[in-house]
């Protein structure tokens, strides 16, 4: 298969700049300089485990983050344009639109008391001024390019009508049925049943092949990113330590988070979730140290490393890392 | 979790609030008969009704009785009522609860089907019927309000003994044989008093407005006694000439009760966040 | 549905064993405020009515009665010139219309509050909108009732004070009894709505792109809604207490009024007669609220077809 060209203006991409958020009543912030670059077309893996802040990340870049959220440096940018700027109509503007959002637990995600047909096809109705059958077309072919079955009985179904795994791809082809150039994709596998994963994320993937957008997909699996995505960042209590081509990141990991992550889990049929072998607990917000917040639990940790905010130890084109002590390793 | 740390300071202005209002209002009911007042029965007809005044601060009723010293005594009668109503309230309620949850199955179910079924019946008229019947007498009125005040003491009851049934101690005290009635009052009881607690707060100004509602029907507290809702119920008949008499007691039983539902509120949730802390 | 109706008719039945059984054996009878009559005179009344008999046999009498069609509500016992229904059914009309439109009133005004509170969570508009609903909590029918009419009739002079002529009489009186209902409604909606507006729902109807007024109204107010229909049964039996106070405050001639008149005169017929209207009305709600539960639930209905 080949790439989807556009054949519109060339598609810029999403950049996470320093990116730093505080929620009141708590002195650290949550998110501490989030730096991300999502390429147009192109697949990023954002690795991490609950808590870590890659959800808030997400949830930035759509506007829909919780309304008390502080924004208190940072930026992130479409081109030239900063989104945590944008008014509300003109952030709404870009949902959709530019930006498709799908999330980890589809059985909450869709409105019980609406058509699937009607959910899924009110945005082109309503906001690209599509007349209603046409609009339904659109769906009905997104719909079957996510492999739904029957697709004309699952317009017309309700939600709960639906399996579990039937409403995740509803919810992917409804949040690609208007071709946005960007997908964030939430832990999307994640509440499914086990069966049904490696299905919808193939119908992820190769949705978002075919339509030529660029595709952020979180994850807590550092195994299931390092099968289908291009570029992968891993985050750990508020920050990224390590970035860069996944193949660099599974067989030459700098960062010792990342290090331990490759470490915990076998490659074949790995446990999920937790990730046991690294001993401890990622800090709660207001436990972060001022320092590597990674340095009670790593095992190559020195005294200056609580203190001292580790530099960002950039690799060229192979990313880079945030660890003083084993940037000497060269 | 954000919303979780800034809530409670909210709250708990407003439960501090309301606390204060309600130890003053509590305060002065028990000093009421110490305080140097005008006999709130004593009449002076000459006088008849006057607007509130500097000697008279709440003014007088047709009567020419001291409507400031009426409202505080009434204040006794009020809150005695919805104290003892709601504890007859909280026998009924936490005794049924714990039986349809330590039952369980299906008497439980019928149970709560019962409780469900009187929720939606106007039972007000029930007490009507028996202060009409069976004589306005104080105890009916309590026996009467506690018996129509229970239901959701009784419900959330339930809900907490069904889920400390299957804990290990109550499991362990079972298997020693102790009978369950013990089991209820010694391994129970002590668990759900705080919930039992909070919901009775809320229950007392459920309690008073019955009275004051019963009063003004002329069904509750019988003269020379006063209660708030009586006072209202004396002032409504006047009300064209003189509305002070109604808007006086009538805002003073309004703020009391908005004062009860704030604290019980607060309580509510601040149970809450201890139990879930965020 | 059937299994709800069969309950509603026990249910009906109870309530009516339990109140005739609570009349028979509450001292005194309907016969006794007459001072003056005659002992014989008396007696004679009792043996005409039948009260002298078993009470079990005068229930089943008086159940038997029920089942004529149509119903046989007998006459009043005190002003025996009138059936029961003559006296219960234009009253019915009165105090029907009254409640009806208080509830309308109250989910009318309640339902928007609620959503502007939950709208505007924590903002200036929630305060004050749950303030105005804690206050309909607080302040009662009978000081409410007074208020509106010192404010609106007497100093104003907009609306007539008191009894039942005409559209303009109603208003005062419907929405001093919509006042808790109201109260009630907006603060069942806001919190369902506030936990919706946070939830996976809107969540994603936003990330769609969607107008904030499409994602309120079309998103998550059918489900803020859901609560609010099984607390009609409930709300219906409030509003039915709370005529009482109105119709006494307006001087207005409803069923309420009645009813109490009934048990002060210990007049048998007349309060059974209320009771049984009262309880139909009680019990149609409650079916009518299963009804909308299973038409607006798209599991119950889909489980169905
Ligand atoms: S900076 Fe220190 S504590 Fe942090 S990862 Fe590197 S070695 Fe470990």
């Amino acid at each position: 298969m080949s790439r989807a060209k556009r054949v519109s203006a060339p598609v810029l991409d999403l950049v996470w700049d320093d990116l730093r958020l505080r929620f009141p009543g708590q002195k650290n912030p949550v998110l501490d300089g989030v730096g991300l670059r999502l390429e147009a077309g192109r697949t990023l893996g954002l690795l991490g485990e609950s808590g870590s802040g890659k959800s808030l990340s997400t949830l930035a870049a759509l506007g829909l983050l919780p309304r008390s959220a502080i924004h208190v440096g940072g930026t992130i940018r479409l081109g030239d344009t900063d989104l945590l700027s944008l008014d509300a109509r003109a952030r709404r503007r870009l949902l959709g639109a530019t930006l498709g959002a799908v999330f980890q637990d589809p059985s909450t995600a869709l409105n019980p008391y609406l058509t699937v047909g009607f959910q899924m096809s009110e945005g082109l109705r309503r906001i690209d001024g599509i007349p209603g059958r046409e609009a339904r077309e659109i769906c009905l072919e997104a719909l079957e390019t996510c492999r739904i079955r029957e697709p004309r009985r699952a317009l017309r179904s309700r939600p709960h009508e639906l399996s579990g795994g039937e409403k995740q791809r509803v919810l992917i082809a409804m949040a690609t049925v208007r071709h946005p150039d960007f997908l964030l994709a939430d832990e999307p596998t994640t509440a499914l049943d086990v069966a049904t994963r490696g299905a919808v994320l193939e119908v992820l993937l190769e949705r978002g092949h075919d339509l030529g957008m660029g595709l952020l997909l979180v994850s807590h699996d550092i195994f299931l990113l390092g099968e289908c995505v291009e570029q992968m960042a891993v985050m750990y209590a508020g920050r990224i330590v390590e970035s860069g081509p996944t193949r660099r990141l599974l067989t030459s990991p700098r960062h010792p988070y990342t290090r331990g992550l490759l470490a915990a889990a076998p490659r074949l049929e790995g446990p999920r979730g937790r990730l046991p072998e690294i001993p401890g607990h990622p800090p709660a917000v207001d436990e972060r140290l001022p320092g590597c917040p990674f340095a009670p639990r790593c095992s190559l940790a020195l005294p200056s490393c609580a203190q001292e905010r580790p530099a960002w130890v950039s690799l060229g084109e192979e990313g880079g890392f945030a660890c003083p002590v084993t940037e000497t390793e060269g | 979790m954000s919303g979780a740390v800034s809530l409670p300071i909210r709250k708990s202005w407003t439960l501090r609030v309301s606390f204060a209002f309600l130890l003053l209002v509590g305060g002065l009911a028990l000093a009421t008969p110490y305080l140097d007042l005008a006999d709130p029965d004593a009449q002076n007809l000459e006088l008849g009704p006057t607007a509130p005044s500097t000697e008279h601060w709440f003014g007088t009723d047709p009567l020419g009785r001291d409507l400031l010293s009426r409202t505080l005594y009434g204040a006794r009668i009020s809150l005695l009522v919805g104290l003892v109503g709601t504890a007859v309230a909280v026998g009924i309620g936490v005794l049924y609860g714990m039986l349809a949850g330590w039952w369980g199955g299906r008497a439980d179910l019928l149970m709560m089907r019962v409780v469900d079924l009187l929720y939606g019946l106007p039972y007000m008229f029930f007490v009507i019927v028996l202060m009409v019947w069976f004589g306005r007498s104080m105890i009916n009125l309590f026996i009467g309000l506690g018996a129509v005040s229970w239901l959701t003491m009784a419900r959330i009851v339930r809900g907490q003994v069904l889920s400390l049934r299957g804990r290990d101690y109550v499991l362990a005290a079972r298997a020693t044989g102790l009978p369950t009635r013990v089991i209820l009052r010694k391994h129970i009881l002590p668990n759900i008093a705080a919930p039992v607690l909070v919901y009775a707060t809320l229950t007392v100004p459920r309690v008073m407005l019955e009275e004051a509602f019963l009063s003004f029907l002329g069904l509750g507290v019988q003269p020379p006694a006063a209660s708030w809702g009586s006072l209202i119920s004396e002032g409504a008949v006047l009300f064209r000439e003189y509305p002070w008499l109604v808007l006086v007691p009538g805002a003073i039983l309004s703020v009391t009760l908005l004062a009860l539902n704030f604290f019980g509120d607060g309580l509510r949730d601040r149970m809450a966040a201890e139990d879930h802390p965020a | 549905m059937l299994t709800r109706l069969l309950l509603g008719v026990l249910t009906l039945l109870a309530i009516l064993v339990a109140s005739f059984f609570l009349q028979r054996i509450a001292p005194g009878g309907p016969f006794d405020l007459e001072r003056d009559m005659p002992e014989a005179a008396r007696q004679a009344l009792i043996r005409e009515w039948g009260l002298d008999r078993p009470v079990p046999e005068q229930l089943g009498l008086y159940l038997k009665g029920l089942c004529r069609f149509p119903p046989d509500l007998k006459r009043s016992m005190v002003q025996p010139d009138y059936t029961v229904w003559e006296i219960v059914g234009p009253r019915l009309q009165v105090s029907a219309s009254l409640g009806f439109a208080a509830l309308c009133i109250a989910l009318v005004l309640g339902i928007p509050l609620g959503v502007l509170a939950a709208v505007h969570d924590g903002k200036m508009a929630d305060r004050v909108t749950m303030l105005v609903a804690l206050t309909g909590v607080a302040v009662p029918a009978f000081v409410l009732g007074p208020l509106l009419k010192w404010i609106f009739a007497l100093e104003l002079g907009w609306l007539p004070e008191s009894r039942w002529v005409g559209p303009a009489n109603m208003v005062l009186p419907a929405f001093t009894l919509a006042a808790l209902p109201l109260a009630t409604a907006a603060r069942l909606v806001r919190s369902e709505m506030g936990t919706i507006l946070r939830g996976d729902v809107v969540r994603t109807a936003r990330s769609q792109g969607l107008s904030e007024r499409r994602v309120v109204f079309v998103h998550a107010l059918p489900g803020a809604l859901v609560p609010v229909i099984p607390w009609l049964g409930p709300a219906t039996a409030s509003l039915v207490t709370g005529s009482v106070v109105v119709e006494r405050i307006f001087d207005i001639p409803g069923l309420g009024t009645t009813f109490i008149d009934g048990a002060f005169n210990r007049d048998y017929t007349l309060v059974m007669g209320t009771v049984i209207v009262y309880s139909i009305l009680l019990i149609l709600m409650n079916l009518l609220t299963d009804g909308l539960l299973v038409l607006l639930d798209p599991r119950a209905r889909s489980a169905r077809s």
